[in-house]
């Protein structure tokens, strides 16, 4: 196992499509990292070319501290699972399991032992003698698991590999895929669109938009400290509430306004505006951190739209001018639909975004 | 499921009842009238039924089948005569073997539907044999401005009754590219030609050049077994008809005269190297591979009139008696149950006429007229150029017609002639194999009727 | 109660019997148009001139001179023909496959041959390999041959004529066959190739591991689909050779068919000639369907 560097990587299609533009990246050793970013991102791309199936247009990328920018993929030492399980259907599992390692010229012997070891892990070693048509779709992906983890590759690269599965397989198959990298120390790259799988398997986050990092971070970091809107609206179900505001300061301290908020910020919070000089504002805050208050502490009084119960908890939206706000309540809180609301928000969890670079005010 | 099926039948007995009742006389035309309207001019569009007389009338022809012979034949020939006597004429290219079943099938079924046909007159016998032609006699005899030419009364005319007017003929000529003439053995002359000069011709161009330049057609079952037995006529083999030996023969001693100036050209490589490909001499004459072949008029006509001052051309050589050429014609018969033998009538009145005959042989390539009258019009362009020597030929030559109707089958009779060429001209040492000529005799003679 | 029953069951007769109905207008076309012309002709193939039952036409076609020339000629022509077919459409086909650019242009161009009729095939290439044809000119344009140098395709052993046949006709059927190929190809997953290089396969292992194994049913469909027409190969080589002087099978059909039709022998030999080209090609066509599986399915089921 080993760290992956990327330098200034950059993938162009054609002419004019430009997939991944000046990617830079740094995966440590036995890190689980997710590329995520929605659709047409590039986070695919990135990846292919770690793996060799896509040639890099410039940069650099490193393995340790071996250059495989220009090595074909069998010279590379990695592995890969891919979204439709790639598993190759004349082949039986065992077969599938030791295509790579006969290649590498591995005695019989050796192999039996590497495919008992590997498909007892992926809890397939009762299905050796199988073709790939006679498994489920998830018994599949355990083949191609196991098939990756059987080279013992110097990183692992995940290609959306639970997107094909069934919503309930895909859970419990995430807890799976986290145990195996626990067990393998394996040095991970994993592509996923779907921010709830990045947040609950990743080490570090990789947000992609249009070919670009946008934010790099633990899942706490991208979750809590967003650094663009991009972000506190791709992350989080329900997403950040977004709030259009205008900066009043006045004798009582700082206030954000608009035409049903009048929050006066904490002298703390304010100080984030320092060296703030525009009048308009962008307000973020995350749907936990609206809390129900008397009508005296409110900053925000409106009326409950509808609750959607989750069981855990419950969802209150509300609405403000054509934008539906979310609020995450405790499930025991009785709300009927029209009862009136008195909000306010846990104020260091706010975010602030300048509306025209749409980044955050803070770190 | 049921609706489908109920729609299917009633489609289907609807077609056949439009089928059934198709209208056998009349025509829906659709007709654009121009109706005034209170002062407006409207075109309208009018589906009517309008009456059409049927004067049409098929012919089947087993001659003019290359293109440009067949366009040439509808366009300059029969479009005036339907615009003359507004018949439609309903030309047909079909086969020889292919035009005798299909009037088997008609007369089988009693539904005539070819009215006349263009025949080979080595086929003639098929139809009159079978007496489904009817006499021409009454309208030939009123003729008095035409004579035809008696060489093909043989077939045409049977027990002196004609059905058969042949309209067109053709004979072997040489043709000589003029690069050739350099290697002209001494003393021999296109117009005088003998089959030694011109196997000595051969054998000196592919010396003198390195490689042979004699055309024939080396594919099976072509014109080998004419371009051939013109020379064994030419040392005296008699025509068909005559008693035995007679063409077509492969072994009598006047025919092995002609095999060993053919084998002298086999074995002098004086056929062009790729012979057993070529399927007809026109091509390879036009582009200069070939320099020398004796072959059928109306070829000499085409490669003749695509660049006079490339080529030279003569009558047939001659052999050690006289020229020797096949010749053959194509005759109109009219079958004896149609219904429009009138207009057929007319069609070989006008077909006969010496200025059409002359215009449609000349203009088909270089056939031959069969009405003596049309020579008279006879100019002095390329094409007119091969009818005289032709005509020399059709004159002086010893000729045979094809006693096709002899055999069970003229194809299989040609193919003994192409066997021989390839074993013993072709590839053998330049001496008779008379064993293996014997053995095809017998094979011919295996194929009579 | 029984009245219930017996509905249900004439229900059910009813439905295994719809398939039976729905094939049958097909059934009836094959009967008037294919199975009853293939009787006649089989039992023509077993009757003499005089209508009694005879095996003679079969001794005829067995002792006639050109049956072995003709059986060995075709079987040079569909080995050959169909090994430089396959290797040279697979290999377009795994180029075409690539999508380099331009490959779209390349396919339009490769496709051309497969649109001529086969009789405009023989005229062009005859065109070509005569003499002064454009093959030789073309050479001499391109200072292979020499000026007023020649080749003389045409012109040879037998040999180099079933050579020059097996070219021709491949420079035809390649396209097809290379159009099925890539069909396959084109069906065959992106990833299940890339997963083949990332686990270590270099171009050829993984043509050789995993292309190929994948592609297998589409070769066997495209080879014996192909077989089957080689045998019946005839136009290409009457055009260029014409006939009897290189026989093959169904050359000699046509030969007996159309050209000596006239002859007393002609009707059995046809006949017989027919019956083994049928009994050749549906030995093929039973071998591709057994390969392709088609016997497979009930086994499975049971």
């Amino acid at each position: 196992m080993t760290t992956l560097t990327m330098e200034k990587v950059t993938k162009q299609f054609g002419r004019n499509v430009i997939a991944v533009k000046d990617f830079d990246l740094k995966v440590k050793d036995q890190e689980f990292l997710v590329l995520l970013g929605p659709s047409g991102c590039g986070k695919t791309t990135a990846m292919r070319m770690v793996a060799g199936l896509e040639e890099v247009t410039s940069g650099q990328i490193f393995l340790g501290d071996r250059n495989i920018t220009d090595l074909p993929p069998r010279k590379r030492n990695v592995s890969m699972i891919f979204q439709n399980y790639a598993v190759w259907p004349h082949m039986t599992v065992y077969e599938n399991i030791a295509y790579a390692l006969k290649l590498k010229n591995m005695d019989k012997q050796s192999i039996d032992l590497v495919v008992q070891k590997t498909s007892g892990m992926a809890k397939i070693d009762n299905l050796l003698e199988r073709y790939p048509s006679q498994l489920s779709g998830g018994q599949q992906q355990r083949v191609a698991v196991a098939r990756a983890i059987a080279v013992n590759p110097d990183i692992f690269l995940m290609d959306e590999p639970l997107s094909n599965l069934d919503a309930k397989l895909r859970v419990s198959m995430r807890t799976e895929l986290k145990t195996i990298h626990h067990k393998a120390g394996a040095t991970t790259v994993f592509v996923t669109h779907d921010q709830s799988e990045a947040m609950s398997m990743a080490d570090r986050i990789v947000i992609m938009k249009d070919g670009e990092v946008v934010q790099i971070g633990t899942p706490d970091d991208v979750y809590h400290r967003s650094n663009s809107l991009f972000v506190a609206d791709f992350i989080g179900t329900p997403p950040t509430n977004f709030l259009k505001v205008v900066i009043k300061k006045d004798q009582e301290g700082t206030h954000l306004k608009n035409a049903h908020l009048n929050l006066l910020l904490e002298p703390g919070t304010a100080k984030t505006l320092d060296g703030y000089s525009k009048e308009k504002l962008i307000l973020g805050i995350r749907p936990e951190n609206i809390i129900l208050v008397n009508e005296e502490d409110a900053s925000l009084s409106t009326s409950c739209l509808v609750t959607e119960p989750q069981g855990s908890h419950q969802i209150i939206a509300i609405q403000l001018d054509d934008k539906i706000i979310k609020i995450v309540a405790a499930a025991d809180l009785k709300i009927k639909t029209g009862e009136d609301l008195h909000l306010n928000f846990k104020q260091e969890t706010l975010r602030f975004f300048d509306p025209e670079t749409t980044l955050a005010l803070s770190d | 499921m049921k609706k489908f099926s109920v729609l299917m039948i009633i489609a289907l007995l609807g077609a056949a009842l439009l089928t059934a009742c198709a209208p056998a006389e009349t025509v829906t035309v659709i007709e654009t009238v121009i109706v005034e309207k209170e002062g407006e001019t409207i075109i309208e569009t009018v589906e009517k039924e309008v009456e059409v007389p049927s004067k049409t009338l098929v012919l089947d022809s087993e001659m003019f089948s290359p293109p440009a012979e067949q366009i040439f034949f509808i366009d300059e020939i029969l479009k005036p005569f339907e615009e003359e006597t507004g018949i439609t004429v309903t030309f047909q290219i079909v086969k020889g073997e292919d035009m005798f079943d299909r009037l088997t099938a008609q007369q089988a079924t009693g539904h005539v539907t070819t009215d006349m046909i263009l025949a080979f007159n080595g086929r003639f016998a098929w139809y009159t044999d079978e007496g489904w032609m009817g006499s021409l006699d009454e309208t030939v005899n009123t003729w008095d401005d035409r004579s035809i030419l008696p060489a093909f009364d043989g077939q045409a005319v049977v027990d002196g009754t004609r059905y058969f007017v042949p309209i067109s003929a053709d004979v072997y000529l040489t043709i000589a590219n003029n690069k050739a003439l350099d290697y002209l053995p001494v003393g021999a002359d296109m117009d005088n030609l003998t089959y030694e000069q011109y196997a000595d011709w051969a054998v000196a161009i592919a010396a003198g050049e390195n490689e042979g330049k004699v055309c024939m057609t080396g594919i099976p079952m072509k014109m080998w077994i004419y371009q051939f037995s013109s020379s064994a006529l030419a040392y005296g083999l008699p025509g068909a008809g005559n008693p035995e030996p007679a063409f077509p023969n492969l072994n009598a001693p006047q025919t092995v005269k002609a095999w060993e100036q053919w084998a002298k050209i086999g074995a002098g490589d004086g056929f062009m190297p790729t012979i057993l490909s070529v399927d007809n001499c026109v091509d390879f004459l036009m582009r200069e591979e070939a320099w020398l072949s004796v072959t059928h008029n109306a070829r000499v006509g085409q490669v003749y009139a695509s660049n006079e001052t490339q080529f030279t051309v003569g009558p047939a050589p001659m052999g050690d008696t006289a020229i020797g050429s096949i010749a053959g014609a194509h005759g109109l018969g009219i079958v004896e149950d149609s219904a429009n033998v009138e207009a057929a009538l007319l069609l070989l009145e006008y077909l006969t006429r010496p200025e059409i005959q002359l215009k449609m042989n000349k203009g088909t390539g270089g056939f031959l007229p069969v009405v003596a009258e049309a020579l008279d019009y006879l100019g002095d362009d390329p094409t007119d150029e091969i009818i005289r020597k032709a005509l020399i030929v059709l004159d002086n030559a010893n000729g045979s017609f094809l006693p096709v109707s002899d055999f069970q089958d003229w194809g299989a009779v040609k193919q003994l002639f192409d066997d021989v060429f390839s074993e013993m001209v072709l590839n053998g040492d330049g001496t008779i194999d008379q064993a293996l000529l014997d053995a095809k005799q017998v094979a011919l003679e295996a194929l009579r009727k | 109660m029984a009245l219930a029953i017996n509905t249900e069951r004439r229900r059910k007769i009813g439905k295994q019997i719809v398939p039976y109905l729905l094939v049958l207008p097909v059934l009836f076309y094959y009967i008037a148009f294919w199975a009853r012309p293939v009787v006649q002709q089989l039992v023509q193939s077993f009757t003499s001139l005089e209508g009694q039952f005879t095996l003679n036409n079969y001794i005829m076609v067995f002792t006639d001179l050109n049956f072995l020339p003709a059986l060995r000629n075709t079987s040079i022509i569909v080995v050959f023909s169909v090994t430089l077919e396959f290797f040279i459409a697979l290999l377009l086909a795994l180029l075409i496959n690539r999508k380099f650019p331009g490959s779209g242009i390349f396919l339009f161009l490769t496709m051309i041959p497969m649109a001529l009729p086969a009789v405009a095939v023989g005229a062009l290439w005859k065109t070509g390999l005569t003499t002064n044809g454009w093959i030789n000119s073309l050479l001499t344009y391109l200072g292979i041959l020499t000026e007023g140098g020649k080749i003389y395709w045409l012109a040879g052993s037998i040999w180099k004529l079933l050579a020059l046949m097996i070219i021709i006709d491949a420079w035809q059927v390649i396209p097809s066959i290379m159009i099925i190929l890539l069909a396959g190809l084109q069906n065959i997953p992106k990833e299940t190739e890339e997963a083949g290089y990332v686990f270590g396969g270099n171009y050829f292992t993984v043509l050789r591991k995993i292309t190929l194994p994948l592609l297998s049913s589409t070769i066997q469909t495209a080879v014996i689909l192909r077989l089957i027409a080689a045998i019946q190969i005839w136009l290409i080589v009457i055009v260029i050779v014409g006939f009897s002087r290189m026989p093959v099978l169904v050359e000699r059909i046509v030969y007996y068919h159309e050209e000596v039709p006239r002859l007393t022998i002609s009707p059995a030999m046809a006949s017989g000639y027919t019956i083994i080209v049928t009994i050749i090609v549906s030995i093929a066509a039973l071998a591709y369907l057994w390969v392709s599986g088609a016997f497979r399915r009930k086994r499975k089921e049971v």
